[in-house]
């Protein structure tokens, strides 16, 4: 998600110390910042948050060049809420990674210089008005599905950042859905657009999960330490069992369908294979 | 892409960097009304 591919880090600390700490995790309980946490737990979580953060922060480029030219004043409103919201995030989340003793200073000096970074999904142009209908449907969508799931991480201030997050991330994917939707209802070339961008951002948005659990290779760590709650094909596939039939209401054709599967082939996601067939 | 490159990945730091940039005058002004307010408070106590 906006924070995958984080390597763990293994602790070196006393074990009756990191026995007590995990008991707590186990328990459900909340870790504060003023409580004693295993170096690797605090690293691991200023990688996640930082990204998470830097994410959020660089996610508002790509849509804030639609700003000037949204279609009417409505959606030029809603788009200007929408990445003056993205910027919130990355405060929030900021702020949060601050508790762990990083300053925000730091950690966008490491994000100009390279050397801390952000999801990729934002490395991807938005062409026409469809792509920004798309962004909010499909990115904010995988991107709901993450933050829920981290509603419950381990770190208390992340968990509860996650919280407020997540009101606001509704309205956005929502925002996306409306858009594409009068877009696929529309005109022929309306129509011809909403087809492109999701041809264009349904694999992205897929890959915005991960790597396949058997590849991910970092999340063991993580998951015991429940600073991820839900490994990257469990999250995944919750996206697509929710996203086809949206896509199924709204008629353009699945890009996994259009490249030749079943819907029944692709049901499970497979590492090779990433997504699910719309049915027709 | 996975390792975080992409088609806008220059244009995306190009102008993040840009905009962090061009935005210092306002944080040095916040600091500074900060600062005045502080020194105010402390000197009404």
């Amino acid at each position: 998600m906006y924070a995958q591919m984080i390597k763990s880090e293994a602790s070196n600390e006393d074990p009756a110390l990191l026995e007590a700490f995990q008991a707590r995790i186990d328990a459900g309980e909340k870790i504060e910042p003023r409580d004693w946490m295993p170096e690797g737990y605090r690293k691991t979580l200023i990688r996640q948050i930082g990204q998470h953060a830097h994410s959020e922060v660089v996610g508002q480029l790509p849509e804030g060049n639609w700003i000037t030219r949204a279609p009417t004043l409505e959606r030029k409103a809603i788009l200007l809420a929408k990445v003056q919201d993205e910027a919130g995030h990355g405060l929030y989340l900021y702020s949060a990674a601050e508790t762990l003793g990083v300053s925000r200073d730091e950690l966008i000096e490491l994000l100009h210089e390279g050397r801390m970074k952000y999801s990729s999904i934002f490395n991807y142009p938005t062409l026409n008005w469809a792509d920004i209908g798309a962004v909010g449907w499909l990115v904010d969508g995988a991107a709901i599905v993450n933050q829920v799931a981290l509603q419950r991480t381990s770190y208390g201030p992340y968990s509860r950042a996650m919280v407020r997050i997540c009101k606001e991330e509704s309205f956005h994917a929502r925002q996306g859905y409306d858009a594409i939707r009068a877009m696929a209802f529309g005109t022929p070339e309306q129509k011809r657009q909403a087809q492109d961008a999701l041809n264009r951002l349904w694999f992205p948005a897929l890959m915005m999960f991960g790597p396949s659990d058997a590849e991910s290779v970092h999340s063991e760590q993580s998951m015991a330490w429940k600073i991820k709650v839900k490994s990257n094909d469990e999250l995944r596939q919750q996206f697509v069992d929710q996203t086809i039939p949206q896509i199924e209401y709204l008629g353009p054709t699945c890009p996994t369908r259009a490249s030749g599967g079943t819907r029944k082939a692709a049901t499970t996601i497979s590492a090779s294979r990433i997504g699910r067939n719309s049915s027709t | 892409m996975i390792k975080g490159n992409g088609p806008c990945n220059v244009d995306r730091m190009k102008d993040r960097v840009s905009a962090w940039e061009d935005g210092a005058w306002v944080r040095e002004g916040l600091m500074a009304h900060a600062q005045k307010k502080a020194v105010r408070k402390v000197a009404a106590e």
